[in-house]
């Protein structure tokens, strides 16, 4: 941080910043770590959390947001969308918004213009770059952008697993568009999963090489012109049943580095992202098998390891220059947990009828006598 | 060749490239050191039978499993990979408060 205050405006108000996706099931949205990385920077930064469900526990943490607005589901439209950060921002001046989960940010990118004329800062990829990370483009990035990846076709036509042997080396990832992996040992394999996610999620299904090795996740944050603010590599060391980590520590591996610098650089990427990293056990090199278009929710390990991207994030929405971190250090360890909040009835109850909660105007738990008088 | 290995006195081991950790045993441990500290790996037996009441022929074939051992979990495969890649980029891990 710089010498100057950092959470004031310039009309002394608290530098305030909207952050998103405030579950925190066992498989959490990004956004109660991203809110505390921002608060590790900025203690005095008044935060407003953008919640979806008044169940979001991320609403009734202490010390989490100031203030949680009930927002309406990304489906129902840029307009709808634009309506309500209005009235937020007419009750609640913020100054940058951080959305952190995937389906939102189409909707929010429609918006990032008005959101400008708004005083309100982003620092989001562009339409562009969302469709270039989508699983049944990895192929091309590869061949169109020469960035490492497992050779792959996107299927919508259950024909063609028959010659999929012609262009793939047999075992085969099958990918759901959105969700879903399995491994497939020939086309009959192929056939099942594709019935499967084609079902689930439609079409395409994305089938890729299987590459053998170590998984490796990094969160990077790019300058939208070939440069990388910042990046924290991690392995897993413990998962849940649906895969995601639920502990890691950092790695410090230059090839990596490398991979992820030319990787950023390569697709000119401008905001957050988590890249999914093969290193294949064959010794081949490094493979980019996913890009995940925003913070993860393991992303408050780079302020452990000294790298605050959250924070950086921010201060790029702000329109503030932030210089290039150096690599981070390995040996960086998390392990998630979960516990039992106990939250305020009042609380609750002011988030389902008002759809807005002000925590700054204290409240304490609360029994059903104290709501109802 | 051995800076991204980080080895406590307790004989817990922290690959930082790769990121995977190790137990090992009180030799074992003994024998990592010694290679860290440049000691040849021929070298290796006669170290341990100066330091353990252990025969020359036993302490010989402990030490070629051992290396055995090691290359077989790849700690060493990529030895020379640092000396090719951008020598600005600082890598220090010290995750157990320096203790190497």
């Amino acid at each position: 941080m710089s010498g100057r205050d950092d959470s004031r405006r310039a009309d002394g108000r608290p530098l305030t910043v909207a952050v998103t996706g405030l579950n925190a099931t066992d498989n959490p949205g990004p956004g109660v770590p991203v809110i505390r990385a921002i608060r590790a920077a900025c203690p005095d930064c008044r935060i407003v959390g953008l919640a979806y469900d008044a169940l979001d526990p991320g609403n009734y943490m202490d010390g989490i947001a100031d203030d949680v607005w009930l927002m309406p589901y990304p489906s129902q439209g840029a307009g709808v969308l634009e309506e309500r950060l209005r009235a937020i921002h007419a009750t609640t001046p913020l100054d940058a918004v951080i959305p952190t989960l995937d389906s939102e940010l189409p909707t929010y990118l429609k918006l990032v213009d008005r959101l400008r004329d708004l005083g309100i800062g982003t620092f989001l990829p562009t339409a562009d770059m969302l469709r270039l990370r989508g699983k049944d483009r990895l192929d091309a990035l590869r061949t169109e952008l020469g960035v490492s990846t497992p050779r792959g076709v996107a299927l919508t036509d259950p024909a063609a697993i028959g010659k999929l042997d012609e262009e793939l080396d047999f075992p085969v990832m099958v990918k759901g568009q959105f969700y879903d992996a399995a491994i497939a040992y020939s086309p009959m394999d192929v056939h099942a999963h594709f019935e499967r996610f084609r079902a689930k999620w439609g079409v395409p299904v994305i089938v890729q090489e299987f590459v053998a090795g170590e998984e490796y996740d990094v969160v990077a944050l790019g300058d939208g012109e070939g440069g990388l603010v910042g990046s924290v590599a991690m392995r897993k060391m413990q998962l849940t049943d649906k895969g995601k980590a639920w502990g890691g520590v950092t790695v410090a591996d230059r090839k990596l580095d490398a991979f992820v610098r030319d990787t950023m650089a390569k697709l000119r990427w401008r905001g957050p992202c988590e890249l999914e990293v093969m290193k294949a056990s064959d010794g081949s090199g490094l493979y980019l098998i996913e890009i995940n278009p925003r913070f993860p929710a393991w992303v408050y390990l780079s302020v452990g390891a000294g790298r605050n991207l959250p924070w950086a994030a921010v201060q790029l929405a702000l329109g503030e220059h932030v210089a290039p971190m150096p690599p981070a250090p390995a040996g960086v360890m998390f392990l998630r947990h979960s516990f039992d909040q106990i939250c305020s009835l009042a609380d609750y109850s002011a988030l389902t009828t008002l759809g807005e909660l002000h925590h700054a105007a204290a409240s304490s738990p609360a029994t059903a006598e104290e709501v109802a008088r | 060749m051995y800076e991204h290995l980080a080895l406590s006195d307790n004989g817990f081991l922290f690959d930082t490239r790769s990121g995977a950790t190790y137990s090992l045993s009180r030799t074992g441990t003994f024998l990592l050191r010694e290679l860290m500290r440049g000691t040849h790996p021929s070298d290796l037996a006669a170290r341990l039978t100066d330091a353990f009441e252990v025969d020359l022929p036993a302490a010989a074939r402990d030490c070629e499993q051992f290396l055995f051992r090691v290359k077989d979990l790849a700690l060493l495969d990529e030895a020379s990979d640092d000396d090719d890649d951008d020598p600005g980029s600082p890598r220090a891990a010290e995750p157990f408060g320096g203790v190497r």
